[in-house]
């Protein structure tokens, strides 16, 4: 069997399990993280996105002004 | 100082390099991958930002990313809280890249582009804002952001002055503006497709609700207004609609529909002749589409070019008509004998009529003398004799003797190839139909077999009969046969199975030795059969079976007298087998083909007919179809030039949205599901709207008027929010970014309908542009230095010197010639797209933006009307009604446009449409959209001298100095970016010049790399 051949069929059956493991995986960060945070917070009628269920005259949000310094800009958040 | 921006990781990754305040360098990423929209990390775009600066990477004072990757996984986290459990599927696909990527931006910078220094991170709205206003002429402007959505905002607003950016209002996700266009335009499905016009051959008939049969070409004829739509092409509104039957595609039953339109086209081309197994048959052309299903049970429609042998197309089952007309209904009885009969005569002489008929049969003669005598009431009849084997009848007709002058000649008298029905018969009652059909094949009908036949050298006749016969809901099989005694063609209709049953109960004989015999075959009727019986949805029946629980063998089983297994399934899967499995299974889907009004027959051949000539068709709102053909099709019409879009849906849409008074708004969310799914039409929408147009799926009327409903949406919360924009800062300067800024229609109408007085977009407003955001935003506001440059160019991409071209060409032993003089090559490019050859043009550097602005662009003649239909066909193979694009030099804008009094730099861009004047129209049909109005690129001589000495020397040829600019690239593919790009397109598409430099080459002289680009589409 050609080397190349032998190659990319392991790295398909790597791939293969990697889909496997993913899969599994995140099942379970999404079962056991995000289920029960969600649950939790639904129970206390909280909502992590605003659908703006109450109507109003004005849908904007205010930007409150910071003034940022440079290091700020080095952040991810 | 450089600094070198980034955005990646999303869509339209693009790096953009800044040195000393000026940009330097600016590409995206997918010009280099050659895959469309490539969100890879741009480590390409970014090589050639390097090499432009002649930097490396320890040159770079500092980097600027075009988001915070932390806020915006914090969004997408809370879109999984707040729809759990909902949104696994999302999260399984989109969680790997986050952990992998997006959230270890800075691990890559510094690892793979070992990058030392420091790393900003701008947010999204901030670079978009940046990516305007900090490259316009503006010391200050007002702010407005739109796009489908950033870290958490979807829509920014706030001003600038000096290099202060502030953004002060905004609305976030969910509700977003960017995210509902984009809901309705994936819902909406616009994807390129190579449709040319769908026409029949002139001769084709057509059934009308009230009975009778017209030519095509007849249509076109009625009175009415013609528009010339091109040198070939006409479209006729009627001044009086015709009334057709169209086919309802969500219940498959026929429904009556007014048609006001009809369409011509000069043809010289190969016509398809379509024959199905029961002999009917039409001549359409190639792109003409058929009606059927798929084995799901989906309405689908295939191409007379696709079709194969065995295929099943959609027939009607019953035709419903609608006349209570039985004024002539004794005349129609005597025509009946007349035409059956072929030993007869008439002879009409002011108001006398003489009628003669052979006939043997005595219930013929007995009910010839009872129609006399029913005439008398009305008529005089003084002569009715039977003498040796002849029926005289001597008829005063002092009324109607315009109406029997021209229909009694349809019967009496006339040479059987030439009988035919008359349209009284046609559209009377169903008791004068059923009495004339029943007499005609008293007179003329026979039995071959267990058939009941009628034969006739008249096609015509046949295919009469076979509509009357259909709306009683009998069909018939037309054969050809050749008569060797009179040595011509003679046409055979043949009544046989069910429908043989059916013609007994609904129309009868009279004549006693055919009646036994019909009574006779009856009692052996086998529905098996019947080609006709067959419904070509095996697939659906089966999985509806299964779903109850049901084994296959059960379902197997019914079908009587065969094997068990799926291939004796598949070609038995009958009427009758879906009727007793639906009794036992009550299935919706089922019911649909139960209760239709259609049948399917088999496609038993096509063949290629030569033809010179007009073709037509009949524009058909709502539903697209009608009934014509030789023995009874379902057809389809004609798109592409029924008008543009009305926004009928408008007030639909509001229920989508909530807007306020100052522009804000708020989507209803019932309707939307890209917040916890991959995909974006909701099934509400699909509920409120009708069904998500499908890949391939003919645009209908009702998709345009979507589309022009979602546009006047779009533009009314834009215009609000602008105008609350200006009331609260007071300014006269308005930049715009972000994806919603590429609407160049509504750009175009901005500053009219608001206190604006400038506007500035960035060119590559969408997310490709916000690395230069980012590096613009990094550079002045938070480095502070000064501002000094305008982008005035989005020319910002690689360029390709004449020697590096040359290597190129001589390297793959490409022909070309070779012109030194720019003049001479530009004369010769205008004299080229005058004498409408269709030219690549490829020069300086690569455009910055999603828009080709001619230096990858595809140049030819806007002059000449059939331009939009050649570079539709040949290269661009992409939906009709799609206008191109014209190209001005800006000083000659205003005589052809309806410019704002200031001309705005975004029409540099083409990202204004502005309305071309009316006189000029007709100069430049090429360019001309449905509703008069054009999306403009205007060149000044500083930007591009050749590309506008080019324009002004086609001018002086065609006395319009414009060009239609269009991208160039195959369909699926990115904007070209290098020489083999642009060579690879030339030869896949059927672009006739490529002008790369000043180098010319010709397609023709390059067989040997000539290639198909359509073919291996994938898109």
């Amino acid at each position: 069997m050609n080397l190349n051949e032998f190659a990319r069929g392991f790295r398909d059956f790597g791939h293969f399990i990697a889909n496997i493991v993913n899969f599994v995986l995140l099942l379970l960060v999404f079962a056991i993280a995000i289920g029960p945070v969600s649950l939790i917070n639904k129970a206390a009628k909280k909502h992590f996105l605003d659908f703006k269920n109450k109507s109003c005259d004005s849908y904007y949000d205010d930007i409150a002004f910071e003034n940022k310094k440079m290091e700020d800009y080095y952040n991810q958040f | 100082m450089i600094i070198l921006g980034i955005s990646a990781f999303f869509h339209d990754s693009s790096a953009c390099l800044i040195k000393d305040g000026i940009i330097v360098a600016a590409a995206e990423e997918e010009r280099f991958t050659r895959k469309k929209h490539d969100l890879g990390f741009p480590f390409n775009a970014i090589d050639y930002c390097l090499k432009e600066c002649n930097a490396t990477i320890n040159d770079i004072d500092y980097i600027a990313y075009y988001e915070k990757p932390l806020i915006k996984f914090e969004r997408i986290l809370r879109q999984f809280l707040e729809s759990f459990p909902r949104g696994y599927a999302a999260f399984y696909k989109t969680m790997p890249s986050w952990v992998n990527e997006k959230l270890r931006v800075r691990h890559i910078i510094k690892r793979k582009l070992k990058f030392k220094g420091n790393v900003f991170f701008i947010e999204h709205h901030l670079a978009h804002a940046a990516s305007s206003y900090l490259m316009s002429p503006f010391d200050e402007a007002a702010i407005l952001i739109t796009d489908g959505v950033g870290e958490m905002a979807t829509t920014s607003l706030g001003y600038a002055r000096g290099n202060e950016i502030v953004l002060n209002k905004e609305i976030n996700f969910p509700h977003s503006l960017g995210l509902l266009y984009s809901t309705v335009t994936v819902y909406l499905g616009y994807k390129a497709n190579d449709h040319e016009y769908r026409c029949l051959h002139p001769n084709t008939p057509v059934y009308l609700s009230n009975g009778s049969l017209i030519k095509i070409e007849s249509c076109f004829n009625y009175k009415g207004i013609i528009k010339k739509m091109s040198n070939d092409e006409e479209i006729v509104r009627l001044n009086k609609p015709i009334q057709i039957l169209s086919l309802d595609k969500d219940c498959l039953k026929l429904r009556k529909t007014k048609v006001n339109e009809v369409y011509r086209k000069k043809a010289n081309t190969r016509l398809y002749k379509v024959e199905l197994t029961s002999g009917r048959s039409v001549i359409v052309t190639p792109n003409h589409k058929f009606s059927t299903t798929n084995l799901n049970g989906d309405y689908i429609n295939i191409e007379a070019k696709d079709l194969k042998k065995g295929n099943f197309l959609m027939i009607p089952k019953v035709l419903k008509h609608c006349s209570n007309n039985g004024k002539y209904r004794y005349w129609a009885y005597l025509l009946a004998y007349s035409i059956a009969e072929s030993n007869e005569s008439i002879r009409i002489d002011k108001y006398e009529a003489e009628i003669r008929l052979g006939c043997t049969d005595q219930e013929i003669i007995d009910d010839f003398k009872n129609i006399t005598k029913k005439l008398n009431k009305n008529y005089r009849v003084w002569n009715c004799k039977y003498r040796d084997n002849m029926l005289y009848i001597g008829i005063s007709v002092w009324k109607d003797l315009d109406f029997l002058n021209n229909t009694l000649k349809y019967g009496f008298g006339k040479k059987a190839s030439k009988k035919d029905i008359p349209e009284f018969v046609m559209t009377s009652d169903d008791e004068t139909k059923k009495g004339f059909l029943r007499r005609l094949f008293d007179c003329d009908g026979g039995f071959i077999g267990h058939q009941l036949i009628y034969s006739s050298a008249s096609i015509k006749l046949i295919n009469s009969i076979s509509y009357l016969l259909l709306e009683f809901n009998i069909h018939s099989k037309i054969r050809v046969r050749f008569n060797n005694k009179y040595k011509r063609d003679y046409y055979r209709l043949e009544i046989s199975s069910e429908s043989l049953l059916t013609f007994y109960k609904e129309i009868g004989l009279s004549v006693k030795r055919k009646l036994r015999l019909l009574k006779n075959y009856i009692k052996n009727i086998n529905p098996l059969k019947s080609n006709l019986n067959i419904v070509p949805i095996n697939n659906l029946l089966l999985n509806e079976w299964l779903k109850k629980g049901f084994t296959k063998e059960s379902l197997y089983s019914k079908i009587k007298y065969h094997f068990w297994d799926y291939e004796t399934y598949k070609r038995y899967t009958t009427q009758q087998l879906v009727k007793r499995s639906y009794n036992e299974i009550k299935s919706t889907k089922l019911k649909k083909f139960i209760d239709s009004e259609i049948l399917f027959d088999k496609v038993k051949s096509i063949k290629l007919v030569k033809f010179k000539g007009y073709v037509y068709d009949l524009l058909v709102p709502n539903y697209h179809t009608f009934v014509g053909g030789l023995g009874g099709i379902i057809l389809h019409n004609t798109m592409g030039l029924a008008a543009y879009g009305k926004p009928i849906y408008y007030d639909k849409l509001k229920k989508l949205i909530e807007i306020r008074d100052d522009g804000s708004y708020k989507l209803n969310m019932d309707y939307f599901v890209y917040h916890y799914k991959m995909s974006m039409p909701s099934k509400k929408i699909i509920d409120e709207f009708g069904p998500i147009r499908k890949k391939n799926e003919e645009i209908s009327q009702r998709h345009k008027d979507i589309a022009a409903s979602v546009q006047k949406l779009t533009e009314d919360v834009l215009f609000s929010m602008i105008n609350n924009l200006h009331k609260t800062t007071g300014m006269k300067n308005l930049c715009m970014a972000g994806g919603v800024a590429l609407n160049s229609v509504a750009n175009g109408k901005i500053l009219r309908n608001s206190g604006f007085e400038n506007i500035y977009i960035q060119p590559a407003a969408g997310d490709g542009g916000t690395s230069l955001g980012a590096a613009a935003y990094a550079y002045f506001t938070i480095l502070n230095n000064e501002r000094k440059y305008t982008m005035e160019s989005a020319s910002l991409g690689p360029s390709y010197s004449n020697t590096d071209i040359k290597e190129y060409l001589d390297k793959n032993g490409i022909k070309y010639s070779y012109i030194a003089d720019d003049k001479e090559l530009v004369k010769k490019a205008a004299k080229m797209i005058y004498e409408n050859n269709v030219i690549g043009w490829f020069q300086g550097r690569m455009e910055f933006g999603p828009r080709a602005l001619g230096n990858r662009s595809i140049l030819s003649n806007p002059c000449n009307p059939k331009m939009q239909d050649i570079l539709n066909l040949k290269v661009k193979h992409r939906e009709n009604y799609r206008p191109y694009a014209p190209v001005v030099c800006a000083d000659d804008a205003n005589d052809y446009f309806e410019c704002d009094k200031k001309m705005q730099s975004p029409s540099d861009f083409m990202l204004m449409v502005y309305s071309i004047k009316k006189s000029k129209r007709r100069l430049i049909p090429a360019v001309v959209h449905a509703d008069g109005s054009g999306r403009l690129q205007t060149i000044r001589r500083e930007q591009n001298q050749m590309y506008y000495d080019l324009i002004k020397e086609f001018g002086k040829l065609s006395k319009v100095p414009i060009l239609i600019n269009t991208s160039f690239n195959i369909r699926g593919e990115p904007i070209v970016c290098k020489p083999e790009d642009a060579y690879k397109c030339m030869m896949g598409t059927e672009i006739d010049y490529l002008i790369m430099g000043n180098f010319l080459i010709a397609r023709n002289n390059n067989s040997k790399d000539m290639w198909n680009s359509e073919e291996f589409i994938n898109d």
